[in-house]
């Protein structure tokens, strides 16, 4: 099993295949579980949400569609989506202070970063474009999942002020990211 | 207040939707807005693909050991859900014909035919043949430019004393709607329900599955999928 990637393994889960499921975990948790831990800042609710995510992506392999989104992009999408959606249902809690730090990865796994490498890259010579404040608001509201009001009140700004950073933002964001992309949009 | 009232295209209402900055209500709005509407829906994918690699740059931090545990007592100790050995055929059957070379083909077919055997479908005119190496089709099936009739040309399914073959179109929404019986050997005819017409399109995909005598009683594939076949307009 050891030079199947996880787009192989994906498609043996669709086939209901569970070694191929329990590699998968062992792959791939550790990097599910620190996203759902910055959504949650709560160690017992992001394992329960991590195992929601696990139970989507063995009910759902079926539907990652091969060469469509990269597998790892499928699996962070799902483990954010879970977790941003428990975040949702339980009252508004401030934002921590060490959510502010960027805790970033020095050295990522090389197998299933390499693919991502690049666009790594180029977010990051995006997100450089935008003024500190705004790149500052947009990075804490990916890593913490947190609302608008959320934000607002971290910040000490008005809800409308938030908004107008944020999309002006994502603006900028793809109008570089399409620019210095090489794949259609 | 007035500039956050700027009107703001679906490029970005997707991208508030990735980032997660959308209340419960808004969030909620925009899932179901994600289920049929495919412009958006890629809209929304675009930004899933650019800022993912942000969430791994986070340093990986490993969950407690029981939780694996506990995972996976909670999925394989429910019983076996049919529908996944159906599910899991289609995306294995998709995975096995893209784009995929002669050599490649023949390294899987041993595999695709464990479980399933290919139909063989062709449309007037226009026609394409999914045949791994050395696997014979369960069937060969011809569609008229009409899409009024499926002609059964050559059926070859075994079948046991207290079942049927039961033939299953899968569009796009990967949703199986039956076809009807079949004949398990021979030759027949399956007339196309008019309310299913639309659903013909490339990508769409015929199937075969092995159920109880009268067909599914669920409306659903309840038993194995023998054969699976793309249509291909060209």
């Amino acid at each position: 099993m050891d030079a199947m990637t996880i787009e192989d393994l994906l498609a043996r889960i669709a086939l209901g295949d569970r070694r191929a499921f329990s590699e998968v975990y062992d792959r791939t948790s550790a990097k599910l579980f620190s996203v759902a831990l910055r959504i949650l800042s709560d160690q017992a609710e992001a394992e329960d949400a991590l195992q929601e995510a696990y139970v989507k992506v063995w009910r759902n392999a079926a539907s990652f569609e091969i060469g469509r989104a990269s597998p790892m992009t499928w699996l962070i999408t799902i483990a954010r989506n879970t977790a941003i959606d428990r975040a949702r249902k339980r009252k508004e809690t401030p934002i921590d202070a060490t959510d502010l730090e960027e805790q970033v990865d020095i050295d990522p796994s090389p197998e299933d970063m390499a693919v991502l490498a690049d666009d790594h890259a180029r977010l990051r010579q995006c997100l450089d474009e935008l003024d500190d404040e705004q790149r500052a608001v947009v990075k804490t509201a990916f890593f913490t999942g947190r609302t608008y009001a959320e934000i607002a009140d971290w910040r000490k700004k008005p809800l409308g002020t938030v908004k107008s950073w944020v999309r002006r933002s994502l603006m900028k964001l793809r109008a570089c990211l399409e620019r210095t992309s090489s794949e259609p949009v | 207040m007035s500039d956050a009232e700027d009107v703001f295209d679906d490029a970005v209402l997707a991208g508030e939707y990735v980032i997660g900055v959308l209340d419960a209500e808004a969030r909620h709005a925009v899932g179901r807005r994600l289920k049929d509407d495919a412009e958006f829906a890629a809209l929304v994918q675009f930004w899933e693909r650019k800022f993912s690699p942000l969430a791994l740059s986070l340093n990986p931090v490993a969950p407690p050991a029981a939780l694996k545990q506990r995972i996976m007592k909670t999925l394989f100790a429910e019983p076996a859900r049919r529908e996944r050995s159906f599910a899991g055929a289609l995306a294995f059957w998709r995975l096995a014909t893209a784009g995929m070379t002669a050599l490649a083909m023949t390294a899987i077919a041993a595999l695709v035919y464990q479980s399933t055997r290919p139909l063989e479908i062709v449309e007037t005119q226009l026609y394409a043949t999914i045949l791994p190496a050395d696997a014979e089709p369960v069937l060969s099936a011809r569609i008229d430019n009409q899409l009024r009739m499926i002609e059964i040309d050559r059926a070859a399914i075994e079948l046991a004393d207290n079942q049927a073959a039961e033939l299953w179109l899968i569009p796009a929404d990967g949703t199986p709607r039956s076809l009807g019986l079949i004949n398990s050997e021979g030759r027949d005819r399956v007339g196309v329900p008019a309310r299913l017409r639309s659903l013909f399109n490339a990508g769409a995909v015929l199937a075969v599955s092995l159920e109880p005598l009268g067909g599914s009683p669920t409306g659903a594939p309840t038993g194995p999928i023998i054969g699976l076949g793309e249509l291909n307009s060209n």
